[in-house]
């Protein structure tokens, strides 16, 4: 295993990368069964607006093809 | 209790041995990352195989990867020889693995785990150390990122 001995300043890497390290902040405030509860949260909205998105186009905007099946 | 989350409590009351690994272990660690699926790592043995099936039995499990998305058979033995099983289910997808690149096999995984809380039943979780071990090695752009986001947890955490 490697160690943050070889990533000295992982979080400037981590702002380079264009990772929002606010986001990071707000949710190591959080306990692990609040950030679970808060993804659930996200994955439904994320859901919901998917199959708004599938019934304005009549098919799911990431398949346009119909040869290729949703794997989802 | 949302359909995802429940998959792994469903898995929990069935004695499944496994460990939660990907982006959802990922969430754990303080993940800003929205993943769809639940990934873990497990033994595809036959007494693990068998609760497995009793967990997901009535969600109505199905091969995920397959064209017709056939069923998952209700016997264990049928199972046998399978590296991994990528399902679909009515309570979203799970990925069971039964290693882990850059890791290893269920053993090795096991010794890398954390114990959480969720909802009142105790779950196993990959360690952020491995969780980046992982993603380094899957060494997809997308996996990078998450290897970057995590490694910037890691060091935040230890201040």
């Amino acid at each position: 295993m490697s160690t943050s001995a070889n990533h000295p300043d992982a979080w400037r890497a981590a702002i380079d990368y264009g990772i929002d390290v606010s986001q990071i902040e707000y949710l190591l405030t959080l306990t692990p069964e609040e950030r679970l509860l808060r993804h659930e949260q996200f994955l439904t909205l994320v859901r919901a607006m998917r199959q708004a998105g599938i019934d304005y186009y009549g098919f799911d905007p990431r398949y346009p093809d119909p040869s290729e099946p949703p794997q989802g | 209790m949302a359909s995802t989350l429940d998959i792994l409590t469903r898995l929990n009351r069935h004695k499944v041995e496994f460990v939660v690994v990907g982006g959802l272990a990922g969430v754990v660690h303080g993940s800003a990352l929205v993943t769809e699926d639940v990934d873990v790592c497990a033994p595809l043995s036959q007494q693990n195989l068998t609760r497995i099936l009793a967990a997901l039995a009535d969600i109505n499990p199905r091969f995920r990867m397959s064209p017709h998305r056939p069923p998952l058979p209700g016997d264990a033995e049928r199972l046998a020889g399978y590296k991994n099983l990528y399902l679909i289910t009515d309570l979203g997808q799970i990925d069971i693995l039964s290693e882990i690149t850059g890791v290893g096999a269920y053993e090795e995984v096991s010794r890398h785990a954390i114990a959480v809380e969720l909802a009142g039943v105790r779950v196993h979780v990959m360690d952020i150390h491995a969780l980046i071990e992982s993603k380094k090695a899957l060494g997809r752009v997308k996996d990078l990122r998450a290897a970057a986001e995590l490694e910037a947890i890691r060091d935040r955490v230890r201040q």
